[in-house]
């Protein structure tokens, strides 16, 4: 059995998987139902001064026979007081010393006032126990109208001033949670980590808007006939999260990464982990299903190390970063082609009319009694991948590597100096 | 992979509530879908040791799939009994051992009688609670009633001893096979000398007889002497082919026995029922397979006599209407003194089922037998005789193996307490 245990820039967590700051971790109450169901770590829902929520807060991008997509939300921070959040984090902290709990801290940036609310919410962590904290520079509905949340992480400026007033406050690690909604959120990192920060976690939500009742002509979630942007998060934002995650692995190769965004399953988790991530925040999953999903989460995972004869964690963190880079260093003489197992397909004709209209005309089609039998013209074949991607008969359209006729050659090789 | 993206990953699933051995329905499937097979696998086997033989013997129809809470939206249940194939192929295709069981063994071994389904799980719970186990079997490979008297279509014999080896080879479990308890070869007096505690898992071994008169004619079989001895290969108790067959019952068996006579090339093969298809203890899925075989179903006929000389040539039925309830809860027939029929036939098949061979555990004292099953205490699967343990088919009188595996390891749990308790 694989170690699942990882060090977080410091932090002794039992596995990777943590809740991140949102309703799972509500409540202490909640957060210690999952410990019991194995989860690792739990940031609490983040702490600022008191705000009202709105009503209807929370809205769903179904696509075919799945529910939930997406999800975006335009919730605030807790709204319930600060009091009992911190009394409850000690309690929690005490029964499960353990587990990582992790209080999520939000105020504004610009004056002393500002930097006051930080230092004050940091002191009332400190009391709690907490060794770890995590600074939420990324919401970016309601909270950035109060110049809190993405209002800080979307400029680096603020995030590095932030930083650097809760760094001089504690000697508590700080994890600072990051905005996707930047042009290079790898930039911000640096400067959060020349500030003092021990780590960062993301992606935080992505500004979106979910979509527009086609009768009341307002966007969802709507409340009382309007609505605001809301934060995108669930499986569907996971490839920017990973591309984000990729980002800050590259220009901060030593800055402990927390990844989220989008992991539902173990093989989620395990892309975020490939891609440099230590730990794995997860939420939209366990408003899905549960926290019951910790127990495939850790098992799938433990049995994938198993396989792939890792015994531990950092065994397969940074794996897939060794294997990305600039698209100008990419072979172009490599070539695949597409081949049909014509034993399989059941002549739907959805890669012939997917090739002509969007790819290279490479897919002739013949009208059979069955329906529509397809023949791949290798000559015109490129290679794109389409068919096989849109094709609904598991692995029926396969890309065959193609004998090399030519060396291989990048396009940096092509154009310097030859 | 398609259809296990189709389960909607119920919490506190009414899939998992309709297994009598508990399998956690949703969370095995919920792991095909992340790829996480061998988790899937670990899910299943650890619930039931069977899960392979079960995947193909479950009625899931009346079970799993009928709870599926997609029938309620109208669309059609998960595939669970195949989808629990393919994992339970796939991870003994890799040779994925049983669930883990202790490393050493107790000082105190247990025999079991009967290498069925009931046994064979409560064998391996054992060792995983640390006991040496011994399992003496009549039959020569083991499987019970899986391997020798379920029909073909559902599962081979092959499938079924494979599966049993499999859990026997995997948690170090002795196998006496061809050896016949409670006889001279292995009387019970030198079981109980040997061990403290001992299993009865020995199935039902007698037919229930019509008690009419021709029933000593030739011609006149069991159902499942019928099955077995087509199954194994052997000469059949009676010659099928190009004859009349009735079958007399109600049951699953009855159906299993018209079917194979019709497959074994019989002129005819009708089934003759003293109620109506309302009552039939038989699941629905076989009998719509009677449909499709254009099997004949004559119903409210009870046998009065079988007719013939040297061999059956006939049987006389009545005809029956339904009173009130009887202790089943189903309506008891009674003759309605109507005119009788006649029905030429060559071979009577008997399917009314099954008691426990009094002859066999009969002997054993304060071991009981009451309506032809043993009595037990439902929790622990005690006997009268605080020694003997008991579950399967002796037990509840011919269910599901999955019911039989479930009495099997609850058993196994009851033997562990006595044992422990007693230390």
């Amino acid at each position: 059995m694989a170690d699942l245990k990882v060090n977080f820039a410091g932090i002794e967590s039992p596995n990777p998987f943590w809740l991140a700051s949102a309703p799972p971790t509500n409540t202490g109450e909640q957060i210690m139902r999952a410990y019991d169901q194995g989860w690792g770590g739990a940031v609490w829902k983040s702490l600022s001064e008191p705000i009202i929520n709105v009503s209807r807060r929370l809205a769903g991008y179904p696509y075919g026979n799945r529910r939930l997509a997406g999800l975006s939300n335009i919730e605030l921070s807790t709204d319930r007081s600060l009091e009992v959040n911190f009394k409850e984090i000690a309690e929690v902290i005490k029964r499960y010393p353990d587990h990582v709990t992790v209080p999520s801290l939000m105020a504004g940036a610009r004056t002393e006032e500002d930097r006051i609310a930080w230092v004050d919410l940091v002191r009332r962590s400190e009391d709690t126990g907490a060794t770890v904290i995590e600074l939420n520079f990324g919401c970016p509905h309601g909270m950035p109208e109060r110049g809190m949340g993405a209002a800080i992480g979307q400029h680096r400026e603020y995030a590095v001033r932030c930083t650097e007033w809760v760094r001089d406050a504690t000697k508590m690690v700080v994890l600072v949670k990051l905005t996707p909604n930047v042009a290079d959120v790898g930039w911000v990192a640096e400067g959060v980590q020349e500030a003092g920060a021990d780590g960062v976690t993301l992606i935080n939500t992505v500004a979106s808007i979910m979509g527009v009742d086609l009768d009341s002509f307002a966007p969802v979630p709507t409340v009382a006939g309007r609505s605001s942007h809301s934060g995108y998060c669930g499986p569907s934002v996971k490839p920017i999260a990973l591309y984000k995650v990729s980002e800050v692995a590259r220009a901060c190769p030593d800055l402990p990464i927390g990844g989220i965004g989008g992991i539902e399953t173990w093989r989620d988790a395990a892309e975020f982990i490939l891609l440099g991530s230590t730990t794995c925040q997860v939420c939209t999953s366990v408003m899905h299903h549960g926290y019951r999903v910790i127990e495939d989460l850790c098992d799938g995972l433990s049995n994938y190390l198993d396989e792939h004869g890792m015994a531990d964690i950092p065994a397969l963190r940074g794996k897939a970063l060794e294997r990305l880079g600039a698209w100008e260093d990419l072979d172009l003489t490599w070539q695949v082609r597409a081949e049909v197992n014509q034993d399989t397909c059941i002549k739907c004709g959805k890669c012939h009319v997917a090739c002509l209209d969007g790819g290279h005309q490479a897919i002739s089609a013949t009208q059979v009694p069955e329906g529509t039998e397809v023949e791949v013209d290798s000559e015109h074949c490129v290679g794109c991948g389409l068919c096989s991607l849109i094709c609904p008969v598991h692995e029926c359209i396969t890309m065959v590597e193609q004998p090399r006729t030519e060396p291989p050659k990048t396009w940096k090789e092509m154009t310097s100096g030859e | 992979m398609v259809e296990a993206t189709r389960c909607l990953y119920c919490f506190d699933a009414p899939c998992t509530r309709a297994c009598p051995t508990g399998i956690d329905v949703a969370g095995f499937v919920q792991k095909i879908t992340t790829g996480n097979l061998r988790g899937s696998f670990a899910t299943l086997i650890q619930a039931n040791p069977l899960a392979a033989t079960c995947a193909r013997a479950c009625p899931v129809e009346e079970l799993c799939e009928g709870r599926c809470v997609l029938t309620a939206q109208g669309t059609r249940p998960i595939s669970i009994g195949r989808l629990q194939r393919y994992v339970t192929d796939w991870g003994q295709g890799r040779g994925l051992p049983p669930p883990e069981v202790a490393e050493g063994a107790s000082a105190d071994p247990v025999a079991i009688v009967g290498a069925g389904p009931s046994g064979l799980a409560c064998a391996h719970e054992l060792r995983r609670l640390g006991h040496a186990v011994e399992i003496f079997d009549d039959r020569i490979l083991p499987g019970g009633l899986g391997t020798y008297a379920i029909a073909h279509y559902k599962l081979t014999p092959e499938a079924a001893v494979e599966d049993a080896r499999w859990l026997l080879d995997g948690s170090g479990v002795t196998l006496h096979s061809g050896v016949c308890a409670g006889t001279e070869a292995l009387p019970w007096a030198e079981l109980e000398q040997r061990f403290q505690a001992i299993f009865l898992g020995v199935g039902l071994g007698a037919s229930m007889d019509l008690a009419i008169s021709g029933e000593d004619l030739p011609g006149v079989v069991d159902a499942l002497d019928l099955i077995r001895a087509s199954r194994a290969g052997d000469p059949l108790p009676a010659e099928v082919a190009d004859r009349d067959v009735v079958v007399i019952g109600g049951g699953n068996t009855a159906v299993d026995a018209a079917l194979l006579a019709q497959e074994l090339g019989a002129a005819s093969s009708t089934i003759i029922y003293r109620r109506t298809a309302a009552e039939m203890p038989a699941y629905s899925a076989e009998l719509e397979l009677l449909r499709k075989r254009d099997i004949g179903l004559t119903m409210l006929y009870s046998p009065v006599s079988i007719e013939g000389d040297a061999a059956v040539e006939a049987i006389t039925v009545e005809p029956m209407a339904l009173g009130e309830p009887d202790s089943s809860g189903r309506r008891r027939p009674e003759p309605t003194g109507g005119e009788r029929l006649v029905v030429p036939c060559h071979v009577v098949v008997r399917a009314l089922g099954q008691r426990v061979s009094e002859e066999a555990v009969g002997p054993i004292e304060d071991v009981k037998v009451r309506w032809g099953k043993i009595k037990v205490d439902p929790q622990t699967g005690q006997t009268g005789n605080p020694r003997y343990f008991a579950g399967g088919d002796c037990v509840n009188g011919g269910r599901e193996v999955v019911h039989a595996v479930a009495e099997g390891k609850r058993a196994a749990r009851g033997i562990h307490a006595r044992l422990t308790a007693s230390e």
